[in-house]
């Protein structure tokens, strides 16, 4: 097959490697503000009222307990510097010689791989730090076009700010009080016109009574009336009844019901007889008063 | 905010096009006011007043709970050669088929492609967008890109 017909799989390698494991395996400096803002943004650890997990040997923290710094140069005095041998080479045999030798080769090689891994991380942040200022200003200026400007902000009309709040201005606390009170009232005089005029209509009922009959004697007197030829009368009744069955009205029944409506609506009778408001100014003792008021006024003249 | 609401608007205005009507009134909500306000924005109402059932108010009069129901919002309308700058009115999202689009979908409308089955904008068009509680255009959603509900498009 000729080459380049296929891609090569895994990069050229034979399957796919593990990860490099990092050299450092605790930070080497401090995180700096971007990467504490990120860190801020993580929601992590235990809440308070959750319950740590309990295993043997081993304590749960709350949160992450961050892996202490050990700086590069740190790093190369403790494993490198304080654990070489202090000997004298000249007075250790051949064997030791060369064992020595190599220690100090291997510790050379760790030396060089901690610098220049640092060197290597050094590289990649100051990389990372271009890419965050670019990402920055690239949002600054997003910003800017998406915001309005100061002076648009002051000239424009403020539609915007109008249409953010309540467009109906709310009823004060004393507007509010004197509609409630003024709802009260309304409901009350309802209340007392429909009591009125119950208490009318019984009053007109209590009026109409007295000629109830109750008795013997008077239902007697109703059926000898009732039954008596009186052509008058007779004629009088079949005529509203005639008239009734029509539609229409006696003109002089009705004008001297209408009289007599007026009358009694003038004085403040019911069928000529007292009305509500007398009754009541009888029961309160109102018209009393006023005749001892009349009757004194007289008297003093 | 409801979407028959925004219809009704939409046909009051059309039948008012039709007749040749300068000024129209409509009730006055904070929905209507929205959307007239990017009407008049975009340049398809040339004024936009308060004012009750009688016309616009000649001294700006506060809304209250007591006047409200006399309240109305009066749109200007615009003519050129005499005919209406306003020559269409539609509903994409309907009552009983609301269209939501991902700030992709949006972008992507706002660039002028078909979405779905809704044509791409066309230039001198407006599409509005509601957004959470607010309505913008299709153009100031895409640039903050974000997502929502694509109501209608007028042209």
């Amino acid at each position: 097959m000729p080459p380049g017909k296929r891609t090569i799989k895994f990069g050229g390698k034979s399957g796919i490697l593990p990860r490099l494991r990092p050299i450092f395996k605790t930070p080497i400096r401090p995180k700096n503000d971007h990467e504490l803002a990120e860190d801020a943004n993580i929601e992590q650890g235990y809440a308070e009222n959750v319950p740590l997990p309990k295993k043997r040997g081993f304590k749960f923290q709350r949160t992450l307990t961050p892996k202490p710094v050990i700086s590069v140069e740190e790093r190369i005095r403790k494993t490198i510097d304080e654990t070489t041998p202090k000997v004298d080479v000249s007075k250790l045999s051949e064997e030791e010689k060369w064992k020595h030798q190599v220690g100090e080769i291997r510790r050379q090689h760790l030396r060089e791989a901690y610098l220049k891994e640092h060197e290597r991380l050094k590289k990649i942040d100051e990389l990372e730090n271009i890419k965050h200022e670019k990402e920055k200003e690239k949002q600054q200026l997003n910003k800017q076009h998406l915001e309005e400007s100061e002076a648009s902000k002051l000239t424009i009309p403020t539609m915007e700010d109008y249409l953010k709040g309540p467009i109906v201005r709310q009823r004060t606390f004393e507007e509010q009080t004197i509609i409630d009170a003024k709802r009260v009232l309304n409901r009350k005089m309802t209340e007392l016109e429909l009591k009125e005029e119950k208490a009318n209509e019984l009053l007109e009922l209590y009026h109409a009574s007295s000629k109830f009959i109750i008795n013997e004697e008077q239902l007697q007197k109703a059926i000898i009336e009732a039954f008596q030829s009186d052509i008058n009368k007779f004629e009088n009744a079949q005529l509203s009844v005639k008239d009734k069955m029509r539609g229409l009205k006696d003109p002089s029944k009705e004008l001297e019901r209408s009289e007599n409506m007026f009358l009694d609506s003038i004085v403040g009778e019911l069928n000529g007889k007292p009305g509500l408001d007398i009754v009541k100014d009888t029961i309160d003792g109102q018209i009393e008063k006023l005749r001892r008021e009349a009757e004194l006024a007289i008297n003093k003249d | 905010m409801s979407l028959a609401n925004l219809a009704n608007y939409s046909s009051h205005l059309k039948n008012c096009v039709r007749l040749n009507i300068s000024t129209t009134s409509v009730p006055f909500n904070k929905f209507n006011l929205k959307i007239s306000y990017h009407l008049y924005k975009e340049g398809f109402l040339s004024s936009l007043k308060k004012g009750s059932l009688n016309g616009p108010d000649k001294v700006p009069v506060e809304v209250t709970s007591d006047n409200i129901a006399t309240r109305r919002l009066w749109l200007g309308l615009k003519y050129r050669n005499n005919n209406a700058i306003i020559k269409h009115f539609e509903m994409i999202s309907k009552p009983s088929r609301k269209v939501n689009l991902s700030d992709v979908e949006i972008k992507a409308l706002s660039s002028g492609i078909n979405v779905r089955f809704i044509e791409g904008l066309q230039p001198g068009e407006i599409i509005l967008v509601k957004v959470g509680d607010e309505i913008m255009e299709i153009q100031e959603a895409a640039k903050k890109g974000v997502h929502g509900m694509v109501l209608c498009r007028i042209r």
